[in-house]
């Protein structure tokens, strides 16, 4: 039957569970609707209403947009965390006068959240996993890491490995694949994993982390701790949650930072029990909730959304440290001393990015400053850290007026900025007005200069001199047609770009690009080798983990999508540019696939299989199924 | 509208809760329409980002799902996508594989048609909307859905033969 056949072909079309993740991130990172315009749509249509149900006097009594700014600071009682989403939850029923003319009292948007019973305060842990350091010894293999923004600081990814074993995750199927590594790999493990996996996996030692989202239950995010002493056989042995749905997390050492966003469910506020209102930990099946010192008020759109963030200890699954925010997180930089979030705009008549400071040490954190920046943030990248200033690249909008004869016009322009801000968040130099109409694609921070790449049909890779904090200065400007979305360091003097080209004139993306930029001179760069791919989608474009970039070994992978379907792509730079070294070809399917090395091989991990090749001529060893 | 429906809506048409359900809904209608994955990614993150807008509004799980469609055909107007400006797209780059050496596809030859009918083949047959649901989806009138639906079926008995069998 066409009908049967037609559903059985069109099945087999699903989008790339990787896809499908950095979608429902972005929409649990961001669930709100601009306020100002529901306001104004609905404050008519409420006015004109003759049923008034119980919390309509709050509407008549606000006449104007309620979008206060709250200066940050620690709670010091509960009764004043109370006060603050007592006065958010009034502020959304204003929004939403549209929708409950009748019953306003009850449509108010339910956030995902658990409620928690009052637990007692955790007693210290004392059954710690011990710590063991195989694979550490003589025989282990140089092998390629995570591609972390930050050195020491790890990143989640769905591929780990200690040079002895590979930890593949695969979203799809939802299942842990461990395999030994070698010119005989072999698969020794092969378990489901609980829960919905969010494609996070941290290795350390022996533990290994995985980390899941349950979006039912209200939501809570979960750290689930391995023992992977004995690789054929993992053992779970601690569980680490926390509320509210998966935003990031890091791992340094032996610390795991779990960053969570948690929406607050506003038809059960209770006063005297801050578990309805306030975010919990929970750690050996023990509940905490967060104490009121560790909840900073902040600035929020009309949202009583947390920002949580704890500091785990996985080798004895305890909680080290927990602070609380009043306020989502859309972006978030973390280096070994400081993670600073950037958060939502209180106002959209001027787009400025609240941004906080916590330092941390060891699992624990604590607030230190808060400020603000003018625009948005494209990605982690955005924000670094150096020598105790922080500097931001960011992208915001003015209006400028323009004069023709006697009309008088203004318009919205695109406008870049590239901000230094010291320890206390407070600016102490930047430039404005860079790239008008531009927006920026990408950046990268290196020490005293900074490279960050804007496009609207041309893409000006600029060099920024930062070696005086007070007086960043813009050095050079090269333009090239198309943008690269990501730019990683490639040996001294040189700065490799991942993104696309452009056409000249229509602006149209044309297909992937390569281009390595020497950048020894950093007032002259130029770009002195580039490749355009046959290929115009790989998740290398969004997702700076899926590429390896290692210059010691000269390799650039990553998987990309072409006409005969998934292939991973090696390059490598040479005198005459670069040069694909393979292509290896995984079939018709929609995959995550990663590249790595251990030693002397060279291994590609995707849902289905593993392959394994000489690293010195990529020829093929073995290929497993998973 | 009272408490419970709103509790009862607000769990199901919560963004998060219909993009667990309607993601591959969407995906696929946008697929059909541009023929490539990378517009239906792009496509996939701004129609539930539209969504976003409009989810309180909601009355109905069927509401939930033709609005979801609704906002896929908006977005996937063949002008806004690289497809356009390419003019072709190597159809075979982007079906799956079939393990069949004579390929019977009847995808393939949906994806042939123009646009406006592989449209209504695909929400038809697939979906199962009805005309009037169609119209609405696709903010056509009654009579022009029809009109596409009988070109498209004769299109496809002609190329299909006894394999659309409708």
């Amino acid at each position: 039957m066409f009908k049967d056949k037609y559903t059985s072909e069109i099945e087999e079309i699903k989008a790339d569970g990787y896809i499908k993740q950095k979608v429902l991130n972005k929409i649990t990172a961001k669930k709100k609707t601009p306020a100002y315009k529901i306001f104004y749509r609905s404050l008519a249509a409420v006015v004109a209403c003759a049923v008034i149900a119980m919390s309509v006097h709050v509407v008549l009594k606000y006449n104007k947009p309620v979008i206060e700014y709250y200066e940050p600071k620690s709670a010091a009682t509960y009764d004043d965390v109370y006060e603050v989403v007592k006065k958010l939850k009034a502020e959304m029923i204003i929004t939403n006068a549209t929708n409950a003319i009748t019953d306003i009292g009850e449509d108010i948007i339910m956030y995902s959240a658990k409620g928690s019973d009052n637990a007692a305060a955790p007693e210290s842990d004392t059954g710690a996993v011990t710590i063991t350091t195989q694979g550490a010894t003589e025989d282990s293999a140089d092998f390629s890491k995570t591609n972390n923004q930050v050195e020491d600081v790890d990143e989640s990814d769905v591929i780990k490995t200690d040079g002895k074993y590979i930890y593949s995750l695969s979203q799809n199927s939802g299942k842990l694949r461990i395999i030994k590594a070698g010119k005989e790999p072999e698969v020794v493990s092969n378990i489901a994993v609980a829960g919905n996996i969010t494609g996070s996996m941290y290795l350390y030692e022996n533990f290994l982390v995985i980390i899941n989202c349950d979006y039912y239950n209200g939501s809570e995010t979960i750290a689930l701790i391995y023992d992977v002493s004995k690789p054929e056989s993992p053992e779970k042995v601690y569980e680490c949650k926390q509320s509210g749905s998966y935003n990031t997390s890091r791992l340094i050492g032996d610390k795991l930072y779990l960053i969570s966003n948690y929406g607050v469910n506003l038809n059960n506020l209770e006063k005297d029990e801050p578990e309805t209102y306030v975010p919990y930990t929970e750690c050996d099946g023990k509940k905490d909730i967060a104490p009121a010192d560790c909840i900073t008020i902040s600035s929020v759109r009309n949202a009583p959304e947390y920002t949580v963030i704890s500091g785990f200890d996985i080798t004895d699954g305890s909680l080290v440290g927990t602070q609380s925010m009043l306020g989502g997180t859309y972006t978030l930089y973390c280096s070994t001393d400081n993670i600073i979030t950037a958060g939502y705009t209180a106002d959209y008549n001027n787009v400025v990015t609240p941004v906080t400071r916590y330092s941390i040490n060891d699992g624990k954190i604590e607030l230190e400053a808060t400020g603000e920046i003018k625009g948005t943030l494209l990605n982690q990248f955005s924000i670094d850290e150096y020598k105790g200033n922080f500097r931001f690249v960011t992208t915001y909008t003015e209006s400028e007026e323009s004069q023709e004869g006697n009309v008088s016009s203004h318009r919205m322009v695109n406008k870049n900025a590239l901000l230094v801000l010291n320890g206390e968040l407070k600016q102490i130099g930047a430039i404005n007005d860079i790239a008008p109409d531009e927006r920026v694609y990408s950046v990268r921070f290196m020490g005293d200069t900074a490279y960050f790449v804007t496009f609207r049909q041309v893409d000006p890779l600029f060099s920024v001199d930062l070696s005086d904090p007070e007086n960043p200065k813009i050095i050079g400007a090269l333009k090239i047609p198309g943008f690269s979305n990501y730019l990683f360091p490639y040996g001294e003097g040189k700065l490799l770009g991942i993104g696309q080209e452009a056409d000249e004139n229509t602006g149209r993306t044309q297909g992937m690009k390569l281009s390595m930029f020497d950048i020894s001179n950093p007032s002259n760069v130029t770009e002195s080798d580039k490749l355009i791919l046959d290929s115009d989608y790989s998740p290398a474009l969004y997702d700076h983990k899926a590429s390896l970039v290692d210059f010691e070994k000269n390799i650039i992978g990553f998987s990309v999508y072409a006409e005969r379907g998934l292939e991973y792509r090696i390059f490598k730079l040479t005198d005459d540019g670069f040069n694909v070294i393979q292509k290896i070809n995984l079939g018709n399917v929609s995959d995550n696939a990663r590249g790595m090395y251990i030693g002397d091989e060279f291994y590609i991990v995707s849902d289905t299989k593993l392959l394994v090749y000489n690293l010195a001529d990529y020829s093929l060893i073995k290929e497993l199924k998973l | 509208m009272s408490s419970t429906v709103n509790q009862k809506i607000s769990t199901f048409a919560s963004p998060e809760e219909a993009f667990k359900r309607y993601a591959d809904t969407v995906y696929r209608l946008a697929f059909v329409r541009t023929k490539n994955r990378s517009d239906s990614d792009d496509i996939l993150q701004e129609v539930f980002l539209r969504y976003m807008k409009v989810w309180q509004k909601m009355e109905s799980e069927e509401h939930v799902k033709a609005m979801l469609l609704k906002i896929t055909v908006n977005c996937s107007n063949s002008l806004k996508t690289s497809a356009w400006f390419k003019k072709t797209v190597p159809l075979e780059e982007n079906l799956p594989h079939t393990d069949k050496v004579n390929d019977s596809s009847v995808l393939a030859e949906v994806m042939k048609l123009p646009i406006k009918y592989r449209t209504v083949i695909h929400l038809y047959y697939y979906c199962g909307f009805s005309v009037n649901e169609i119209s609405k989806i696709e903010g056509i009138k009654i009579a022009t859905v029809k009109t596409h639906l009988s070109r498209a079926r004769a299109i496809l008995k002609d190329k299909l033969k006894e394999d659309f069998d409708v």
